[in-house]
């Protein structure tokens, strides 16, 4: 039986042997059949191979960048000069009007207030909290605490589902779920959470924070696991607590990642609205505006054309205003910040 | 290789960009190449897109020998219909109308913004023909311009004096109540109550059932829509309190749309104040007395406006149903969508029934929510039988309160932005033109309202037999509108059509507080009274008076005077 079964293999085996060899056949009887067509490349044409190559891996990403950001950017620098005219359906020079107009409304509009009280307050917020937790919770999940994994999961699921959805359950639970729970509690008063001027804004900052966390554990535990197992091991032998590693080791080998999300956070306080939007549409309260959201009324849902222009000023001064800032913060973090190399 | 990769790079990004520029805006829908192919956006809201379906098919059948492309041996029509809640000002449609295939559009627009980004077709040809000139078996006489309303005519003539578009139709805020609540619980005003004052108690009126012996009502008329219903804002309070305490209902529901609340008070403040003050604030120029103090209305002084009686009516409305708790806990949560809103007001008689809840007298939306709500309505069908189909709603008249001015009832409203107008792009020009004047015969006229329940804004009539074969809302509706003022703010004045996101908006309700109420911003009258529980009627009219003040109003405004 076990004669028959290898005589059966050796006959497959020498069918595709047989099938090989005739495909190599094929393959070097076509070399030699269009030998005479290949061209022997120069060192010129070698060069324009690559040139070729770089040209066509660019092209779109440039073609992009010119449009959408260079031109983009350039048509709203001008932008912020005009005004719309109806009449004529075109946009006229005006000098600096949009621009007198957005600061008059920085020192008098109590939206822009709010907006900026609450934006540099987030920054400061995330800067506090929000990412110290990040990095905690993603220590605990690099050093492998028991059910790490299981909270690396649920940490990071709200990423993975729909914004909308989660915005849905997280309406839901607060505002049915967490009173329910509070008055069999015994408490008073709930408040309505997102409406009550001293807790709506705090419940933003809550789902905020909430929806950061996963992506922020995602990252930091990336960088973390790119820390050499030989520096940990010699701190353990040295007697290392978790603390001391966490501070004297995995704070300063992820900082130049820290440093990333600090300085791109300064941008993000001219551009975060914070699921304002998502929480209230266009009809948010003037005590939950922030710059984001500011922009966001400004230009999409029921605005009319003739606020673009002001839109664009507005947009060119927060530029204006971020772009040293952030530099300086940079300048900053890196300079005073703790360095390590590995 | 490296070539090979190059090419295989360039082939895939081209295909996903150019293949974007070519998406058909329904891409189920099978083509029929031996017809001409109108292609139709529609703001798919709350009025649905049914009735345009229905139209389109009518449209189709009625042009199936048609040629519309003379020498493509091309015959008939195919209409394809996309419903879409981005073909609107809010969705954008502005920015993306060039590259949309679609031909013409059902849509709620800025029309001047679209008509001076010369986006539009020019149709004043075919809005002064006679229709009958136009539409295939058509015996109309009339014109669309001679059908249309005067000011939406007005309106829609006044950029270079050129039709570009049409008005569609809209939806009035009001207080919707349940008819079959009503006549159940016999919870209207019975003839034989004697006349009511501000002394009077909820036991010195008759209160009588469906079948019983009603009150004339707000217009004096037997046998209208608002017989047996509270005239005077004191009988509304006597109702809501005869509700809450004797019958065990909750008054008031609204959901978390904003716009919804805000706009029912402001529909309530130009219902005290009628259609004249409310031109004031279109035209600035006019005479409006404060107290007893009669003041010129001019372009500079516009901000005074924010101080007429009818706002602070309005103010007392919404305070009395907070203060009182005459709303439904969960009305104006986050979690309170304007559909949750809806299947909770339909579902708290079942609820009610089966000892899970209150019932539910009045809803706050727009006029389009019983068609917004009609899959519900068919689930509750299903659930529970024809008892549910059939059930009763009805739109009550705002109460008149002390000092009331309006001569007609009058209702505010925003959603008179719909248009019908056709892209200045399209493939399908001649067609186009002729679907819409199409869509404004009377035939057509009356298919929507009997689908939708949406009140087209031309002149035409519903036969009885349409009227009885309608819900009773959709009938009740349009009772309503027979005898009514309706303001809005679509505007030839470039104050107005210039910053109508500013007037629609922040204008309405929108202040900081000021003196006692200083460092509290108030956006809505039912959320800030239910949040801040010691703010007064005074305090928040107050707010309104001084935030909007001659500085604000100059820096906004100056450049118009």
């Amino acid at each position: 039986m076990a004669e028959k079964q290898e005589t059966s293999k050796n006959i497959f085996e020498c069918i595709f042997k047989k099938i090989k060899d005739t495909f190599y056949d094929i393959s070097v009887w076509l070399y030699n059949c269009f030998k005479r067509f290949r061209k022997t490349k120069t060192v010129s044409a070698e060069n324009r191979s690559k040139n070729i190559f770089v040209f066509c891996v660019l092209v779109y990403p440039v073609t992009i960048f010119i449009i959408f950001y260079i031109y983009v950017n350039f048509n709203s620098i001008l932008l912020s000069l005009k005004e719309y005219d109806y009449d004529t359906g075109r946009f006229n020079y005006i000098g600096f009007e949009n621009f007198k107009m957005f600061f008059y409304d920085l020192r008098v509009d109590y939206m822009l207030r709010y907006a900026t009280r609450n934006s540099i307050f987030l920054y400061f917020f995330g800067l506090v909290v929000s990412m110290p937790l990040q990095i905690m919770c993603s220590f605990f999940v690099y050093k492998k605490i028991p059910l790490s994994g299981v909270y690396k999961v649920i940490l990071y699921l709200p990423h993975i589902i729909s914004a909308v959805v989660m915005v849905l359950m997280f309406k839901y639970f607060v505002d049915r779920g967490l009173p329910s729970v509070l008055k069999s509690l015994g408490v008073q008063n709930v408040p309505n959470f997102f409406y009550d001027l001293n807790t709506a804004f705090p419940t933003l900052i809550f789902f905020n924070v909430w929806m950061g966390l996963g992506g922020g554990i995602i990252l930091y535990t990336g960088v973390m696991s790119r820390i050499p197992d030989s520096l940990i091991e010699y701190g353990e032998l040295e007697g290392m607590t978790m603390w001391k590693e966490f501070w004297h080791i995995t704070v300063p080998l992820i900082y130049p990642t820290i440093t990333v999300f600090l300085v791109t956070g300064v941008a993000g306080i001219f551009t975060n609205q914070a699921s304002v939007f998502t929480f209230y549409g266009t009809e948010a309260a003037q005590y939950l505006y922030t710059f984001g959201y500011f922009m966001f009324t400004k230009v999409v849902s029921t605005a009319s054309i003739s606020g673009y222009p002001y839109a664009s000023a507005a947009g060119l001064i927060f530029t204006l205003i971020a772009a040293p800032i952030t530099l300086i913060a940079r300048y900053f973090f890196e300079k005073y910040g703790p360095t390590a190399e590995y | 290789m490296k070539k090979i990769i190059a090419v295989i790079i360039c082939l895939i990004f081209s295909i996903s960009f150019f293949s974007l520029s070519a998406c058909n805006p329904k891409p189920d829908i099978i083509l029929d190449k031996t017809k001409s192919q109108l292609y139709v956006g529609i703001y798919n809201g709350g009025w649905g897109r049914d009735w345009l379906d229905e139209a389109a098919r009518i449209f189709e059948e009625r042009y199936k020998d048609a040629e519309f492309e003379p020498g493509t041996g091309k015959k008939g029509v195919q209409v394809i219909v996309t419903g879409d809640k981005k073909y609107s000002q809010s969705g954008g449609l502005k920015n993306t109308i060039a590259y949309e295939k679609n031909d013409m559009y059902f849509s709620p627009i800025r029309y001047y913004d679209f008509v001076s980004l010369n986006l539009l077709l020019d149709i004043d040809d075919i809005v002064n023909k006679p229709l009958n000139e136009i539409v295939k078996d058509c015996d109309e006489t009339a014109t669309i311009k001679s059908k249309m309303f005067t000011e939406f005519s007005d309106y829609y003539s006044s950029y270079q004096n050129k039709f570009y578009a049409i008005p569609l139709g809209g939806s009035i805020y009001s207080i919707n109540y349940d008819v079959d609540l009503f006549d159940d619980e016999k919870l209207y005003i019975g003839a034989d109550t004697p006349v009511i004052d501000s002394s009077s108690t909820v036991s010195d009126i008759v209160w009588v059932g469906g079948d019983g012996n009603k009150s004339l009502g707000q217009d004096g008329l037997i046998g209208t829509y608002d017989d047996g219903l509270p005239v005077t804002w004191h009988e509304f309070k006597l109702l809501m309190q005869h509700m809450y305490y004797d019958k065990n209902i909750i008054p008031f529901l609204w959901s978390s749309e904003e716009g919804y609340t805000s706009n029912f008070l402001y529909s309530l403040a130009f219902h005290h104040e009628g259609k004249d003050v409310f031109d004031l604030n279109i035209t600035y120029d006019g005479i409006y007395t404060f107290g007893t103090t009669p003041t010129q209305i001019t372009k500079e002084n516009g901000y005074l406006l924010q101080g007429i009686e009818g706002k602070k009516r309005a103010l007392e409305f919404a305070k009395e149903i907070i203060s009182k708790g005459y709303y439904h806990e969960d009305s104006g949560k986050a979690s309170m969508d304007f559909m949750s809103a809806q299947d909770e007001y339909l579902m708290s008689k079942y609820k009610a029934e089966n000892g899970q809840g209150q019932r539910v007298a009045f809803l706050i939306d727009g006029g389009h929510w019983h068609n917004e709500a009609r899959e519900t309505i068919g689930l509750m069908e299903e659930e529970y039988g024809n008892e549910y189909k059939n059930r009763k709603f009805g739109i009550m008249p705002f109460p008149r309160f002390e000092g009331h001015k309006a001569e007609k009832t009058t209702f505010y409203t925003s959603s008179f932005t719909n248009a019908v107008f056709i892209n200045k792009l399209a493939e399908q020009k001649e067609l186009a033109k002729t679907f819409l004047a199409f869509t404004t015969t009377d035939e057509i006229l009356k298919l929507c309202t009997k689908i939708s329940g949406m009140i087209r804004l031309y002149d035409y009539t519903m036969e009885e037999e349409d009227l009885n074969a309608m819900p009773y809302y959709y009938q009740n509706i349009w009772e309503t509108f027979n005898d009514i003022d309706i303001v809005h703010y679509l505007s030839t004045n470039p104050m107005i059509y210039e910053n109508q996101g500013y007037f629609e908006g922040q204008w309405r309700w929108t202040c900081q507080g000021s003196g006692v109420t200083s460092g509290m911003s108030f956006n809505n009258p039912f959320i800030d009274f239910g949040i801040n529980k010691n703010l007064t009627v005074d305090q928040y009219f107050s707010a309104l008076k001084n935030y909007y003040d001659k500085t604000k109003w100059d820096r906004n405004f100056n450049r118009y005077y």
